[in-house]
């Protein structure tokens, strides 16, 4: 899903609306008053869509072949994105359910991973387990939830089952979560090592005064003894 | 509703109201304007007293009263007399201004040529002299309707359904110029 900024369609009803009641004053034959009424319609459509605020309305994502050049990544990303819509639907049916809220996070983390993939296309290697397992899994225990809260029913089975995946869906989003995150490991050093030759460039040319040292320092605390944030 | 909220919905809608109005209403106001036409040809207005219709039915009613007048002397079939019952005939079945124009000028000429006859009738004197003021009659009330603002009306009317979006408006909603009374 995505967030879509709609314009009001009042302004346009608002156009025929002034139309009739200007039409009912004046003979509406006479090329003047077309024009006239084309200009009054005109100026109180501005006016009223200035007025009436453009309304935001979620809008599901629409797919677009992606080619990043390398065929994984493109891939990955095509698949991932259909799997995205397919969330979306289940999140749909399973609105008001225990799981509703991980459900929505997990779509959002996997629309995030996907958008870094479509960035760094590279790193789409490094996703193979979680595109080629867990992603499909956790698509597969969802519509296994649906399908069994559909029942309406409450059994031994259906519960234990149900509470099965809702325990699950924990773990996953935590899994998610971390997969994202490891996304950013390279980006995460490259920073480190930036701010350290800036640091050692600065000492160097004697251009650290003591705040800046001061800071320097936090920015030392950030990363452990191999650079790496801790 | 919720495909009230669809934006070519709307558009839909609008552009329904629009061309509605324009040839709903503008077509309502265009046969106002012809019925005041036809009021100022059968009534007169405010503005202009004049009313042609009037006067027809004047012409008429000293036609009949000839034609009751001739009847003492002659047939009713008399050739004499033949003439002007036509015309009388056709004055009342005239539909249209073109029409009536037409006929009352027939009618009038009629007259004319009857009172011009009246010696063959051997009619009295009051008679041929009754005659006589029914010509001078009739003559003053064509001089009315040259009088009358009528025809400056019509055309008004007709020159406005010829322009834009007039003559849109009446193709479609069966609006047919005046007639002309002449």
């Amino acid at each position: 899903m995505e967030e879509k900024v709609v314009k009001s369609v009042i302004p346009i009803y608002a156009i025929g609306i002034i139309w009739v009641i200007y039409s009912l004053i004046f003979s509406m034959y006479t090329i003047g008053n077309l024009i006239t009424a084309s200009i009054i319609c005109l100026i109180g459509y501005v006016v009223i869509s200035n007025i009436i605020p453009d309304k935001t309305i979620m809008v599901e994502k629409i797919i677009t072949p992606v080619n990043t050049g390398n065929e994984l990544a493109n891939q990955y990303i095509n698949n991932g994105y259909k799997s995205a819509k397919e969330i979306s639907k289940i999140s749909k049916k399973l609105k008001n359910t225990n799981i509703a809220s991980q459900v929505l996070y997990i779509e959002s983390t996997l629309n995030k991973i996907l958008d870094f993939i479509t960035k760094y296309p590279d790193k789409a290697r490094t996703l193979r387990t979680f595109m080629d397992y867990y992603l499909p899994t956790t698509i597969k225990l969802l519509n296994n939830y649906e399908h069994l809260n559909s029942q309406g029913l409450s059994g031994e089975n259906i519960d234990v089952a149900l509470n099965k995946i809702d325990n699950v869906m924990h773990v996953m989003t935590e899994a998610f979560t971390k997969q994202l995150d490891s996304l950013f490991e390279d980006k995460t050093l490259d920073i480190l090592a930036e701010v350290s030759v800036l640091k050692d460039i600065l000492k160097r040319e004697g251009l650290t005064s003591s705040d800046t040292n001061i800071n320097i320092k936090e920015i030392d605390k950030m990363g452990d003894s191999n650079g790496y944030i801790k | 509703m919720a495909i009230l909220n669809n934006k070519i919905t709307a558009i839909i809608i609008t552009v329904l109201f629009i061309l509605m109005s324009i040839f709903i209403i503008g077509g309502n106001n265009l046969i106002s304007l012809k019925s005041n036409v036809n009021t100022q040809f059968e009534e007169g207005t405010y503005a202009s007293p004049v009313s042609i219709q009037s006067q027809i039915d004047r012409i008429l009613g000293q036609a009949n009263n000839m034609l009751l007048i001739s009847r003492r002397y002659v047939d009713n079939e008399d050739e004499i007399i033949l003439p002007l019952i036509i015309a009388i005939e056709n004055l009342n079945n005239a539909e249209n201004a073109q029409e009536k124009y037409k006929y009352t000028n027939e009618l009038v000429a009629e007259i004319e040529s009857l009172n011009n006859q009246a010696h063959i009738l051997n009619m009295s004197e009051r008679d041929i002299n009754y005659f006589q003021s029914i010509e001078v009659n009739v003559t003053s009330y064509n001089r009315i309707i040259s009088n009358s603002d009528y025809n400056l009306v019509a055309t008004n009317f007709n020159n406005e359904l010829t322009k834009f979006p007039a003559n849109i408006i009446s193709l479609v909603r069966g609006i047919k110029p005046a007639y002309i009374y002449g």
